[in-house]
């Protein structure tokens, strides 16, 4: 048995990607599909990665289940490293660390297989005893709430059902991570909120770290922290405040995600607000660090020298 | 961990039973295919061999599945002779091991004791006065082992073997009981309870010993023509003197007291042939190998006289020629199947790569999936395995009732049985099988998600052989192998005995030709189908526009199954060419042989005294009639000829000897068996112009016109004999039945003027039978009618016989069925290709009905897709198997046989079989096309968009 996360206490990075690169070659082509993405998923978190279509969400996700190894960069899950690891140790990672769940059924469920057996199926490969198998699998069925529909097959099941079952499937083998990509996509909302609560609770009764992927920005109502991708690089994160100093709402800080280098990029309506284009002036005052215009700042003086953001580097 | 995979394999196959069926009907007709080629060899084999070993042999009494052993004692003057140690030793080995040795089942053994022959008299006359009245008789005592359960008593008993004493001149002498048969008492004179003597001489001191013996019965065979006792003919060997005695009399009295007494010993044995079985007689023919090397050893002076070795031997070599014949035809045939098998695999396992990704992100390693596929062609083979042998049986009854290509008899079944042997060639085959399968599953399986995803658009590189231009290469060394076989033309020789295919080049080459046409046209598939849509795309609706434009841009999915169709159409078409010429050739040539249906052979009465012919009229065999007084012969006509006539060539001296035909114009034309090809004119103008002039004659044009350069209407001397008659050439001819160049040149002429010039001589007549009348029955008439018919030929027994050569039953067999099989696979894998097309393109569809296209428009398209690579598959495939039929099929006619060229060899396009393979087709698309259209229109759009997205 190999151990590459145990020691990892809550809290605790389980995930650390740096620098991540994925460059897809198709016939002549090359597509660059995460340019140097940072990104730390603590152990216990509910967490979402969103992002539009062609943003490299699913490329990450890809990559953080073991189905795709990246270009360049570093993605380590406790003690072992993505990138570079044997392909026995990835199958170990697939079927031990990460739990994978599809947006759609026909990539998480065989369809001749009943619930229970679908269950039972990544246990068989990693040749647990059909008895623990079989409990384990009666369990975990009954833990996402499908105790009474355990032989049927997806075809009987409604999507939400479905869906409940795949999560079940990834939950078979104990991982400590659970992926999932879209996972609501095709029911509807109350399902959606079904499955959210599963979540909710796997998170919370079980430690299990969660990682959901979406298009919906709408998904930072469900999960403690939501991660914003654009362009192959995260953006802004957005972190769920419950209560407050005096009230029980709800409430959202929006962050904008600085790397190691410095680098960070600024939400769009915000650059058409400052008018910002091209060239920008940053100046810094007083704990705070202004962008603005670099039209503007041509009229004004600055107090202090004006730099340009190309050459912003690392003194901040 | 393994049982759980096991039931995992098992619910998968179960779950995708309608795919797998495809691939397990494959890998079944695979066993059973491979499975029935060494069957049917070995049954055909099975069935020679018993005919050979159970037909009686012309130059030898004992059975061809008999073992004979003769030893003669003292084969030299000076050796000591045999003792009666030495022979019971041998004999503990030679009449109870033999069977055991062989592995024969022994049907008879008979042991045979006998002395050399000797004087012998009446106990009262004496030695010398005998030998002075040349009424000496000779004889010899002789003992043969069960003698009295073959023999009757007519007179008295069988001999006991109580040996008295009795004084002869003085001296004592033993005295014996002895029988004999009644033809040897006869011919001797001699009745029961005489009293006779025998003269033995010792050979080394010419001292001579009378030996006295009491004769006590007479007895007949009961069984005389039982040649697994009678190894020597009752009648003909122990009527010329074997007085028969007790075994122990002969050993322990006679040998006893005279040592140098003993001659012969012979250890018969007949055996069941059925016991020597196509699949045991090499055991069979090691053990008679062993026991001729040690005869010799085990009783010097004996030899193994006969055995079934040569029969054995001789059967050896056919069989193993057989049999390669055979693989040799079936490999193309097994090639066109295995590559069904991989591509119909491959088919399925496309539809299964979404599963594939499902496991391996669950973390199913590789190795696991490629297991769980072993697994699952394990548990297919097994299905395989069990099946297929048992089918191969039925499989090789039905190649052995082959008559000719797709047509088929009824015949003895042959005596098929499954061997340990066959079933490691359907191991072997399930083996290849399996792994054609796995191929396309390994592939599949190292994939991961999203390489699949990319792998998708890879399906425009070229296939591995057209980027190593390997197709070019194979074309290459065809076009070398026929220049090869071209060139061979005049060197080759004929197979032993004459078989067909001696060479196996001219097997092979052909099948090379169509694969590598077949490959090289694959390459222009693409730019066929860019021109066709550039020329018609936009005119023809949008339905084959889009078709075309399937088509154009995804070569990768079809072009295998197109490769299919297009082998298979060749092949099926060559084949059923080369069987039609083959057969055509054969008819043809029996038919030349003999001239039409029958020939009578008939001959007349010589009038020594006149020196003239009595013959019957040739009228009288219209006279031959059926109990309801018609004529049982439709047609006749006089056939006579001279082989003996002279001819001075123009501007010569040297008489040249020439062939004449006497024929009667009118009645020959209407008998004759004709081709339009032996003459440049019809039969009926040339039998008109004999007709019109009796000068006329018909000349041989190679020598008379090309050779000699005669023109028509020259004058042209014969000389029969002394007489010289005068014709004029009136036409030209190239063949004429019954002759054949290697007897020279020849000439036609009418009969009535050759007779009327040199007086008539005795012809025959060429016949055709009404309609169910037999050929004997004619014969029996017209004997009845004092025809003085010598024997009489009938060309559908020469077909028949040559038909039911085993070469030929098998060729034709495998062919046949080689075709059958793999015609309903391809078609099989062009429906399921449909099938799995169509769904993979379920979303495609439900975009296209969600655009506006009609039911009918999406129809046009899925019908002309299929219609379009259907089509362009077998008619390139037919083409191919034209041409490479045109091309390699002339060079069969050089290893046929030596005749080979008369009448000319005449290619054949098997256009009734093609027409069958095509209406096979038609019936396939009907069902196909409904099946089809009612799954298009099941389409609800939304679930076409879903269900593809979630194939996609």
């Amino acid at each position: 048995m190999k151990d590459f996360t145990s020691h990892i206490e809550v809290g605790d990075s389980l995930v650390v990607c740096t620098g991540l690169v994925k460059i897809y070659k198709v016939a002549d082509l090359e597509v660059v599909a995460l340019q140097g993405l940072d990104l730390s998923i603590g152990r216990g978190e509910l967490m979402a990665i969103i992002g539009n279509s062609g943003s490299g969400k699913s490329t990450l996700l890809n990559i953080l289940g073991g189905l795709d190894r990246p270009s360049a960069g570093s993605c380590r899950m406790g003690d072992l490293d993505l990138v570079n690891c044997s392909e026995s140790d990835l199958v170990y990672y697939k079927r031990h660390i990460a739990g994978f769940v599809w947006q759609q059924s026909s990539r998480n469920l065989i369809p001749y297989l009943s619930a229970l057996e679908n269950v039972e199926t990544p246990m068989i490969f990693s040749g647990l005893s059909g008895r623990v198998r079989r409990d384990r699998a009666r369990e975990l069925l009954e833990t996402v709430g499908l105790g009474d529909r355990m032989g049927h097959s997806p075809g009987e099941l409604s999507g939400g059902q479905q869906q409940r079952v795949a999560i079940a499937v990834s939950l078979a083998n104990d991982p400590d991570i659970l992926l999932a990509d879209e996972p609501t996509g095709e029911v509807d909302t109350e399902t959606a909120h079904l499955i959210y609560d599963l979540f909710h609770d796997l998170n919370r009764e079980r430690g299990l770290t969660v990682v959901v992927v979406s298009h919906d920005r709408g998904i930072a109502n469900q999960v403690d922290r939501v991660v914003a991708i654009r362009d192959g690089r995260t953006s802004t994160e957005t972190v769920r405040r419950i209560g407050g100093e005096h009230t029980d709402e709800v409430s959202h800080e929006e962050y904008v995600i600085v790397d190691d280098v410095g680098r960070l990029q600024i939400p769009h309506e915000h650059l058409e607000q400052a008018g910002i284009a091209g060239r920008a002036v940053v100046e810094y005052d007083e704990g705070r660090v202004i962008i603005k215009s670099a039209a503007n700042g041509d009229e004004e003086q600055p107090r202090n020298a004006p730099r340009r953001a190309g050459l912003f580097g690392r003194d901040r | 961990m393994l049982l759980p995979m096991v039931v995992f394999a098992a619910k998968r196959l179960l779950h995708k039973s309608q795919l797998i069926v495809a691939t397990v009907l494959g890998l079944i007709i695979t066993v059973t295919l491979v499975t029935a080629v060494p069957v049917f060899s070995d049954g055909m084999s099975e069935f020679l061999l018993q005919r050979e070993l159970k037909e009686p042999s012309v130059d030898r009494r004992q059975p061809a599945s008999s073992v004979m052993l003769r030893h003669f004692s003292r084969p030299e003057v000076n050796e000591p002779p045999t003792t009666v140690e030495d022979f019971l030793s041998a004999d503990s080995f030679f009449a109870h091991r033999i069977g055991q040795l062989t592995g024969m089942e022994e049907i008879s053994q008979v042991t045979y004791l006998q002395t050399d022959v000797h004087p012998v008299l009446p106990f009262e006359a004496s030695v010398q006065s005998g030998r002075r009245e040349r009424t000496l008789e000779y004889a010899w005592f002789a003992t043969v082992s069960d003698i009295n359960e073959h023999i009757r008593f007519l007179e008295g008993r069988a001999p006991t073997s109580e040996v008295g004493s009795i004084e002869v001149d003085g001296e004592p002498a033993m005295l014996l009981e002895v029988s004999a048969s009644n033809d040897l008492l006869d011919k001797f004179g001699y009745l029961v309870g005489d009293r006779i003597k025998l003269i033995y001489t010792d050979q080394d001191t010419e001292d001579e010993h009378p030996i006295v013996f009491d004769i006590v019965g007479r007895w007949v065979p009961t069984d005389p023509d039982n040649r697994s006792y009678w190894f020597y003919s009752p009648i003909s060997t122990f009527d010329r003197g074997g007085f028969m005695i007790n075994r122990d009399v002969y050993l322990d009295r006679l040998v006893a007291a005279f040592p140098g007494i003993f001659y012969e010993a012979t250890w018969y044995s007949d055996f069941d042939p059925a016991s020597i079985r196509a699949s045991s007689y090499r055991a069979v023919a090691g053990g008679l190998v062993t026991l001729r090397a040690a005869t010799n050893q085990i009783l010097p002076g004996t030899k193994l006289d006969y055995s079934p070795q040569d029969v054995i031997v001789s059967f050896n070599d056919k069989l193993f020629f057989l049999k390669l014949l055979l693989f040799i035809l079936a490999a193309p045939v097994v090639a066109i199947i295995l590559y069904y098998v991989s591509l119909t695999a491959g088919m399925v396992i496309d539809q299964q790569r979404g599963e594939i990704a499902v496991l391996k992100s669950r973390g199913v390693g590789t190795l696991q999936i490629v297991g769980v596929y072993i697994i699952e062609g394990l548990l297919v083979a097994a299905i395989a395995l069990g099946l297929g042998p048992l089918l191969a049986l039925g499989l090789a009854q039905i190649i052995g009732k082959t008559y000719t290509f797709l047509v088929f008899t009824d015949r003895e079944n042959l005596p098929v049985m499954l061997t340990q042997q066959h079933y490691l060639y359907a191991a072997g085959a399930v083996f290849l099988a399996v792994m054609a399968t796995l191929i396309p599953a390994i592939g599949a399986a190292r994939l991961s998600v999203v390489e699949f995803k990319q792998d998708v658009s890879r399906t425009l590189r070229k296939p591995f052989y057209q980027r190593f231009f390997l197709d070019v290469l194979i074309v290459g060394v065809v076009i070398y192998g026929y220049i090869n076989l071209r060139e061979r033309d005049s060197l080759l020789s004929f197979g032993p005995g004459g078989e067909l295919f001696s060479d196996p080049l001219l097997v092979v080459m052909p099948v090379l030709f169509i694969f590598a046409l077949a490959l090289l046209f694959l390459r222009f598939i693409p730019y066929l189908v860019a021109l066709l849509a550039a020329v018609g795309g936009r005119f023809w609706g949008v339905g084959i526009h889009l078709g075309l434009r399937q088509i154009g841009r995804s070569p990768g999915q079809y072009t295998r199954l197109v490769l299919l169709l297009v082998l298979t159409f060749a092949l099926g078409t060559f084949s059923a060419s080369m069987a039609a010429t083959i057969d055509r050739n054969i008819s043809d040539r029996a038919y030349y042989e003999v001239g039409s249906e029958v020939l009578f052979e008939e001959t007349g009465f010589w009038d020594a005294d006149n020196g003239v012919w009595i013959i019957q009229p040739a009228d009288l065999h219209s006279r031959a009639v059926d109990e309801n007084g018609e004529p049982m012969l439709e047609q006749f006509a006089r056939l006579w000829s001279d082989d003996d006539a002279h001819f001075i060539p123009p501007g010569r001296t040297q008489a040249e000897t020439i062939n004449v035909y006497g024929v009667d114009p009118i009645p020959f034309a209407k008998t004759v068996w004709w081709r339009s090809d032996f003459a440049p004119y019809h039969i009926n103008s040339m039998m008109n112009a004999l007709a019109g002039d009796e000068r006329a004659l018909l000349a041989d044009r190679s020598y008379f016109g090309d050779q000699l350069l005669l023109r028509q209407g020259d004058p042209l001397t014969v000389r029969f004999a002394q007489l010289d008659i005068e014709f004029f050439i009136a036409g030209w001819i190239d063949e004429f039945p019954t002759h054949y160049p290697e007897s020279g040149p020849f000439v036609v002429a009418n009969l009535d003027y050759i007779h009327r010039n040199i007086g008539e001589s005795p012809w025959n007549i060429l016949g055709i039978p009404a309609e169910g009348v037999a050929v004997p029955e004619i014969a029996e008439q017209l004997w009845e009618l004092r025809i003085d018919l010598l024997r009489y030929n009938v060309t559908a027994l020469a077909i028949q016989d040559s038909r039911a050569d085993a070469t030929q039953t098998g060729t034709f067999g495998i062919l046949t069925v080689g075709f059958v099989i793999s015609t309903l696979l391809t078609l099989l894998g062009f429906l399921l290709y449909s099938f799995l097309s169509f769904r993979r393109r379920l979303q495609e569809f439900g975009v296209l009905r969600a655009m506006g296209l009609s039911v009918r428009q999406m129809i046009n398209l899925f019908m002309f897709e299929n219609g379009f690579l259907i089509g362009m598959g077998t008619l390139v495939g037919t083409a191919l198997g034209i041409l490479t039929g045109n091309l390699f099929i002339p060079f069969l006619q050089l290893s046929a046989d030596r005749f080979a060229d008369t009448p000319a060899f005449i290619i054949e396009t098997a256009w009734g079989d093609i027409l069958k393979i095509y209406l096979v087709l038609g019936v396939v698309l009907l069902v196909a096309v409904p099946v089809s259209i009612w799954m298009l229109r099941r389409i609800r759009i939304h679930e076409a968009m879903k269900f593809g997205d979630e194939t996609g």
